[in-house]
């Protein structure tokens, strides 16, 4: 089942290989089925590998975050409103996401509720039919969804830093989109269709079936449902970025008081470098975690610093991204000391600076806490569709769990000379002072 | 009761037959062989133990009834500032870094939260950890470092958790804190657990030893773990927590919180809040011991149940008419387990309120909004629920319900809470038999009792509250504004909520500037 060979260390007593099936339907859908023996609920989940990534028009970015939603609204056959009804009927837990690189629509059920669920989640699928009027009403939502994501200078941040790390590629832009693209989508109902029937064909979608479930039984009633959907993915082109060639830096200033923040990102390979990423979610968590000498200088110490963290997660992309790290400072810390800080550290590590048990350490945390986030059907389905999202590999989670656990000192060298030879890109936000008006 | 004062050594767990963690096995909600304790029944600390050998993991979760409900007045914050120092300042034996150090590898965090009436330390662990964790845990809290340098780092954590992100950068859980600050002025339960910006600038490390003692004492906690630990791995687990110290005297009593009459308003006027941020919601008796409990938690997950498309408001506020991202209601306190859709467990309170959360809107629909929600609840308070519509609602209930336990932990916290309020059925049996004979005339009865009010207080953060509070006591029409035309039921609806008279006059409305909220 895997194409990688383990070496030997991966702790046995916490994580083995997933025990997973990967079927592929004749028009392309790909099935994996996890069984789950005993477990109450079942997730059938649906990844579309669309994501912001996807939107390559100017002037059209959150639209697949759109489609998040409008996946709700309903099909000739089953209208939204009976769509809302039966999946009450089913019990569900009923929500989606999206991020830079995927959707994912992830049904929870008791799993009683199973064979009735696998119908309905087909149809909105293959029948998606939003009239105007509902498409606007939904826009509204997403507009009133950025309202509460901006209160939060982070998201501002986010959207800084794609803008000055990605000058061609679409991670320039947020998953939830630009204001204006936003307050232009009741317009573009058009584009939507248009979004639509490039992506949400078989061939893009991968089903999760996660829970007490079997192979046999996952596949007949796929079979039935899905059997008939027909499509193939389009590929627009997606820019590929030029060469960074220099540091760049936006400085941020809030719109209200703020604690001082900062992110830096570093451009790194896609997933599919998939050593590379290990290693550089080990880096990130051995560099950057709690008992890391930098973490205690800048938090625990000196105090200069209230929150540091880099998320190994981060890296895992498609196309290559960025190693993203952000701190929060105390009002009076200098941006450039902490930046300075941070660069000594990685470059610490680029110099050969490792202590192996910290290593050990560091890859252990990183694998265990993988493994412990997956206790429940949902969770593990969530977790494998990550991975393949990012790898294009349904076995991608284990490929990345295999390679973190055998992640050396040389490895970790090796990423951190990537991000010192690379050219940081730097946001820094600065809130009103207080009282000031 | 003969307290046990043993020196006890820690039983070795065979490792090396723990299965790998992320291959699933059986997942049962309620294990053959598993063991449930009441809580205080043996000589040791209260203990509820749920041992399923088949899990994967160990989880512990232990919970004191202390909360900010017993920061002393003038030290708001001081539980939480306590808590945090507890779980993150290190131990006796080791430092800060040196537990960091300890705990990295396993992937393991000692997490706390901090609700008005109760604390939670927790901690979900491979099954092969428990040796090494174990002692770890029990060093934390029985004896916490409480060091100068951990107390300025976590002080000034807190303070920037509350002036930064609570006031600065999150203003859904803002307008949900000034609503308990409305409801609940000079009450125990009105300032946020992070505190005030003067109670906390108060606070000094004595204070944290202090407040320590006073409430992470023995009688308030009840140690819970589930999962795969040795048989009699509980015992032990109490019996260490023996060593806490004991509580200096009962705990104090609450007010009850201010009546007024009609809707009363607090507008938080934050100019740099780009959309409007409604709370509305009443005190009530209910908890969820009562009897009427299961009942009027139906009524509220019909009319809205959290981030779920099922309910009413969400239905007719966001689906019908575009105006935010989501519209909900509660019959008791709520918050959110990290990213998941379900309720916190171990927040239990002696006091409840009932309440309505509309996500942000835009601020020209905002009065049109507080009054739509305002509309439907009392629709569905005054006309009920047809009995068709609670046999169908109740069988998604039922089952949708199960969704909420999934884990070790979750099962864990939910029992814990069936303790604490003493009901001896576990929650979703009880929830569920009450569902099944539930029909229109009994969910009358019951809304009548707890839910009919019609005094509420509403909070609002939205920029230009001068200009909300003139048209909130003009009694003026509030049309909404849309991006597309709308049927003629909706236009119809629309009309009479943009009309309905809410009754409010200057005295009721206070504006807070927002640097003034929680300032003290």
């Amino acid at each position: 089942m895997l194409d990688v060979a383990p070496r030997a260390r991966a702790d046995a007593a916490v994580y083995q290989p997933t025990p997973m099936t990967v079927d592929t339907l004749d028009n392309g859908l790909r099935v994996v089925v996890v069984p789950m023996p005993g477990a109450p609920t079942v997730a059938f989940y649906t990844l579309v590998m669309a994501g912001s990534r996807d939107e390559v028009e100017p002037g059209r970015s959150g639209y697949a975050h759109l489609f998040e939603h409008l996946m709700f609204r309903g099909t000739k056959q089953i209208p939204a409103a009976e769509y809302e009804k039966r999946m009450q009927a089913l019990g569900s837990d009923n929500n989606a996401y999206t991020t830079d690189d995927y959707t994912f629509f992830v049904p929870l059920v008791p799993k009683e509720s199973l064979a009735d669920l696998v119908p309905v989640e087909a149809d909105r699928f293959q029948h998606l039919d939003v009239a105007p009027a509902a498409y606007k009403d939904e826009t509204g939502a997403v507009a009133g969804e950025f309202n509460k994501d901006f209160s939060n200078p982070w998201w501002a941040m986010d959207e800084a830093i794609r803008e000055i790390a990605f000058t061609r590629h679409t991670y320039g832009h947020t998953v939830i989109g630009y204001k204006r693209d936003v307050d232009a989508m009741p317009q573009n109902y058009a584009y939507s269709k248009l979004f639509f029937s490039r992506f949400y064909v078989p061939d893009d979608c991968v089903i999760f079936a996660v829970g007490d479930v079997t192979r046999d039984q996952v596949l007949d009633l796929v079979k039935k449902s899905y059997g008939g959907w027909k499509g193939k993915r389009a590929h627009p082109t997606i820019a590929s970025e030029p060469e960074q060639r220099a540091p760049r830096r936006r400085d941020l200033a809030w719109k209200s008081e703020a604690t001082p923040r900062l992110l830096v990102g570093y451009k790194v390979p896609g997933a599919s470098q998939i050593a590379d990423s290990a290693a550089l979610g080990v880096l990130a968590t051995l560099v950057f975690g709690e008992p890391s000498a930098l973490y205690q200088k800048l938090v625990v110490q000196d105090q200069k610093v209230i929150g540091l963290e880099a998320d190994p997660d981060e890296v895992l992309h498609r196309d290559p991204g960025l190693f993203r790290v952000e701190a929060k400072l105390k009002d009076g810390t200098s941006f450039d000391d902490v930046l300075g800080q941070i660069q000594a550290a990685l470059d610490g590590v680029a110099q050969g600076k490792v202590d192996a048990s910290e290593l050990e350490s560091a890859r252990d945390h990183l694998t265990r806490g993988l493994v412990l986030s997956m206790q429940t059907p949902g969770t593990t389905a969530e977790r494998l569709a990550f991975l393949t999202a990012a790898t294009g590999d349904p076995h991608g989670f284990d490929r990345y769990m295999q390679a973190a656990s055998a992640v050396t000192k040389a490895d970790v060298v090796r990423v951190a000379k990537m991000l010192t030879a690379a050219h940081r890109n730097t946001v820094t936000l600065t809130g009103k002072k207080r009282g000031a008006k | 009761m003969k307290k046990l004062a043993l020196a006890l050594v820690f039983l070795p767990l065979a490792c090396n037959d723990a299965a790998p963690l992320n291959v699933p096995g059986p997942t049962v909600a309620h294990p053959a062989g598993a063991s449930v304790e009441s809580p205080r029944s043996a000589g040791a600390v209260a203990t509820l133990a749920r041992r399923n050998p088949s899990a994967r993991v160990v989880a512990f979760r232990v919970v004191f009834d202390a909360g900010s409900a017993d920061d002393p007045a003038g030290k708001e914050g001081l539980t939480e500032l306590t808590a945090s120092m507890t779980a993150k300042s290190g131990t006796k034996k080791l430092t800060f870094a040196e537990l960091s150090r300890a705990l990295y590898p396993m992937a393991a965090y000692v997490d706390v939260h901090v609700d008005r009436d109760q604390t939670v330390f927790s901690a979900d662990i491979a099954a092969a950890d428990l040796e090494r964790f174990y002692p770890l845990l029990r060093d934390v809290i029985l004896e916490p470092r409480l060091d100068d340098a951990s107390f300025s780092r976590l002080k000034a954590r807190q303070t920037s958790s509350l002036d930064d992100e609570l006031k600065g950068a999150d203003d859904e859980t803002l307008g949900k804190e000034a609503l308990e600050a409305a409801i609940y002025a000079d009450h125990p339960y009105g300032h946020p657990t992070e505190g005030t910006d003067a109670g906390l600038a108060s606070i000094t490390l004595a204070d944290v030893s202090a407040q320590r003692t006073r409430a992470f004492c023995k009688d308030r906690v009840t140690v819970g773990i589930a999962g795969a630990f040795p048989v009699g791995f509980d015992k032990t687990v109490a019996r260490d927590l023996d060593a806490l110290p004991a509580c200096a005297g009962p705990r104090a009593g609450l007010p009850e919180p201010k009546k007024h009459h009609g809707l009363r308003v607090l507008l938080v006027d934050k100019p740099s809040a780009d959309a409007t941020a409604i709370s509305m919601g009443f005190p009530t008796t209910m908890t969820r011991a009562s009897d009427d409990f299961p009942a009027a938690y139906f009524f509220t997950s019909y009319v809205g149940l959290h981030r779920q498309s099922a309910g009413v408001l969400y239905n007719r506020l966001r689906e019908r008419r575009g105006l935010n991202y989501g519209d909900y209601a509660y019959a008791e306190y709520f918050e959110q387990e990290g990213w998941t859709r379900f309720t916190l467990p171990n927040d239990a309170r002696r006091e409840q309120l009932v309440s309505i959360w509309l996500r942000p809107v835009k601020p020209a629909n905002g009065l049109f909004a507080l009054r739509g929600a305002l509309y439907f609840w009392r629709k569905y308070v005054d006309e009920g629920v047809p009995d068709s519509e609670i046999a169908r609602f109740g069988t998604f209930l039922s089952r949708y319900s199960s969704l909420e336990q999934q884990t070790e932990s979750r099962r864990l916290g939910f029992a814990l809470d069936d303790a604490h309020y003493r009901i001896p059925t576990p929650f979703l049996e009880r929830m569920r038999a009450a569902w099944a004979s539930l029909d229109s005339k009994k969910l009358a009865q019951v809304v009548a009792r707890d839910l009919a009010t019609r005094d509420m207080t509403i909070a609002i953060v939205t920029k230009d509250a001068a200009g909300l509070k003139k048209a909130l006591v003009s009694g003026e029409k509030s049309p909404p504004t849309y991006d597309s035309p709308k049927p003629k039921e909706v236009t119809d609806e629309d009309k009479a909520i943009e009309s309905m008279p809410l009754g409010i006059k200057a005295e009721d409305v206070t504006i807070v500037p927002i640097a003034d909220l929680f300032a003290r």
